[in-house]
């Protein structure tokens, strides 16, 4: 019988599933197994409806006249997303004047004089949907819709980019949106399901791209130091974390191209395989992590090839893109015997749907 | 033993089902009518990770049903693999979302069926393969929701009437390719676009001469399309037409167009001047003699 109840107990434990938490850091704490409540959703006003992947936890915020209580555990400024001034809405705001919108603001009053011709008010409409946010320095921003790129802009020196799109039909939409930095590297994508509506102009404003990650070896001693770098917005703290036993958490601060350094000892990590990740902060916000940077400790060192020739996987006809030619060559071997070894991401003898979800965290439209 | 169970018992409160995804199922009344068209909408909630791979199978009872079409205007899934389709007595399906999606009630498609018989079925998913976003192609749990149904004599409620769709495909674009590994190295097009309200029902191709697309020689065709002018030197249309009968059409110029020497046309007309000019040149020259 006692073989019986141990056996149950123990057949019971296999059921159990360890749920790891990652640690979360801010500038100023770093918070231990957090407990994530479910987050997401969506949110809907009669102008637009917002289906949310932002922030790690739910925040809010209440208010009243003496106070405010800002709760959730890691309380930072988001993604907003919030209608555009339109002409007709009732209010004259934004860019709109006499000229351009005399339905909100009133009709111009008579200028005096006369004589002279021509001219005329150029009424420029604004974008359905403004993006606007910060990635890298003189940088390239991508914005793809469904997955196709939609339009393509250039950072300022203080990294912030502003980008609109028009001639959008009604209905969702996947927007993403990635960036690659001055060496080529590129970040995350932010990725957004948004709901237009005709008449409605939405402005999605407060994207932080994450930091640009690459390391200089691949394998290092351990002892050596391994340099991480990448770049991210100038002058702000970037917060590195490397996977170890105990994981470390590092900060070093941009300077003012946004390039960041870290000399890590590596001494402070064991033998084995470690991942390295890094986010940017400034005093208002924080970014998502970077893309994962891969790197073995062990009793030797060895360069890390992608620090030279970047690749991303699923580029099958090496363009530098993963985007809808590489998919349809992937779909062409979907199943098929015998692909070739660069088709096969995942190396198992066959194209199927793991290939196809590993091109689509690589997609770059 | 009491003990013992005691700790079974705490064991079993504290196992709690833990699940990345499930398939849900949406239909406007779970009562329908006999002989009637009803949509049933197929949606995917996750929960704290971005999926970006959906595939599966749905199951549903031939005897009582029909499956009259599948629509998939609005989708979040941006690139099909396998467009919603019935093989073998069930839908399959598989399409990716680049960059992953996260959310409740995302919807992938809808399926439109014909009751046929009196009573109770189920539409079921089945063989559901959905994948995280994390670059690793890791599986994410999923949890099954199926749809119970009562097909009934009489049941007041409306029937499922298309929406009214009047307006164009999305724009689009066509890309030219080669690779080594399709096609033996052949050039192909490839194009895809949405249409966010009844969704696309099928594509055309034409390669022409023209700079204008002819009327009659579109070919139905899918992405990705073997060209058949592999010397790049034709216009090349390609028409998007919605499940209302919109059309939008993107078209490229040739890669390595024609040369003026090499097109038939301009030959033409000069071999017509020279001979107009040898006629008039008769004609001045017997004018001449006749005074």
């Amino acid at each position: 019988m006692k073989f019986f109840q141990v056996f149950i107990l123990i057949f019971l434990f296999c059921f159990f599933s360890l749920v790891r938490a990652d640690d979360y850091a801010s500038p100023n704490f770093i918070l231990r197994d957090p407990v994530i409540t479910i987050e997401g959703g969506s949110s809907a006003s009669p102008n637009f409806q917002y289906i949310s992947s932002s922030g790690q936890t739910i925040t809010g915020e209440s208010t009243s006249t003496s106070f405010i209580h800002r709760a959730g555990f890691l309380y930072f400024p988001s993604i907003e997303v919030t209608p555009m001034p339109t002409c007709g809405d009732g209010s004259c705001n934004g860019t709109e004047t006499c000229s351009t919108c005399p339905t909100d603001c009133g009709a111009c009053p008579p200028v005096g004089g006369g004589g002279g011709g021509g001219g005329g008010v150029v009424i420029i409409s604004p974008p359905q949907i403004l993006f606007k946010g910060l990635a890298y320095p003189a940088s390239k921003v991508t914005i793809l819709k469904d997955g196709q790129v939609a339009a393509v802009t250039l950072t300022g020196l203080d990294a912030k980019f502003e980008v609109g799109l028009s001639g959008l039909s009604r209905g969702d939409y996947n927007f993403a949106i990635w960036a690659a930095d001055s060496t080529g590297r590129r970040s995350t994508p932010r990725t957004f399901y948004l709901t237009i509506i005709s008449g409605v102009n939405l402005v999605v404003s407060g994207i932080f791209l994450p930091p640009t990650i690459s390391l200089d070896k691949a394998e290092v001693k351990r002892g050596d130091l391994l340099n991480i770098f990448g770049q991210t917005v100038p002058s702000v703290e970037v917060s590195v974390t490397i996977s170890s036993e105990e994981p470390l958490f590092k900060k070093v601060s941009a300077n003012e191209n946004g390039a960041w350094f870290y000399k890590l000892d590596t001494s402070e990590t064991e033998y084995g395989e470690h991942t390295a990740k890094a986010r940017s902060a400034t005093k208002q916000d924080i970014s998502d992590f970077s893309q994962l940077a891969h790197f073995i400790v062990s009793a030797s060192s060895r360069e890390n090839p992608l620090q030279k020739v970047w690749t991303l996987k699923g580029d099958f006809n090496n363009d530098n893109k993963v985007n809808l030619i590489d998919f349809s060559i992937a779909a062409y071997w979907y199943k098929r015997p015998s692909p070739s070894q660069k088709i096969d991401l995942d190396g198992n003898g066959i194209v199927d749907l793991v290939d196809f979800s590993i091109m689509a965290y690589y997609w770059t439209g | 033993m009491k003990f013992f169970f005691f700790i079974i018992l705490c064991l079993f409160l504290l196992i709690t089902p833990v699940f990345a995804a499930e398939i849900v199922f949406g239909v406007q009344n779970q009562k329908i009518g006999l002989d009637k068209l009803f949509e049933v909408g197929v949606f995917i909630n996750t929960e704290n990770e971005p999926v970006n791979t959906i595939a599966g199978k749905i199951n549903f009872s031939s005897e009582l049903l029909e499956l009259k079409e599948a629509r998939e205007g609005n989708s979040i899934v941006n690139f099909w693999i396998e467009k919603p389709k019935l093989k073998e007595g069930e839908v399959v399906f598989s399409g990716i979302t680049p960059g992953g999606y996260i959310g409740q009630n995302g919807y992938l498609f809808s399926l439109i069926f014909k009751t046929k018989k009196i009573g109770e079925t189920i539409i079921t998913s089945a063989e559901e393969q959905i994948f995280l976003n994390d670059g690793q192609g890791s599986k994410a749990s999923i949890k099954q929701a199926p749809l119970f149904l009562q097909i009934e004599e009489n049941v007041p409620d409306g029937e499922f009437s298309p929406p009214s769709d009047s307006e164009k495909p999305e724009p689009f674009e066509l890309t030219v390719a080669q690779d080594s590994e399709i096609f033996g190295g052949k050039y192909f097009l490839v194009f895809a676009t949405q249409d966010k309200k009844s969704g696309i029902d099928h594509y055309e191709v034409q390669e022409s001469d023209n700079k204008q697309p002819d009327v009659g020689e579109w070919i139905v065709a899918e992405s990705p399309y073997v060209l058949r002018d592999q010397r790049l030197r034709s216009y090349i249309y390609v028409k998007a037409i919605d499940r209302a009968g919109n059309e939008r059409i993107s078209e490229l110029e040739p890669a390595k167009p024609l040369v003026w020497y090499e097109k038939y046309l301009i030959w033409y007309i000069i071999i017509l001047g020279i001979v107009i000019g040898y006629i008039l040149w008769r004609i001045k020259r017997r004018k001449l003699f006749s005074i």
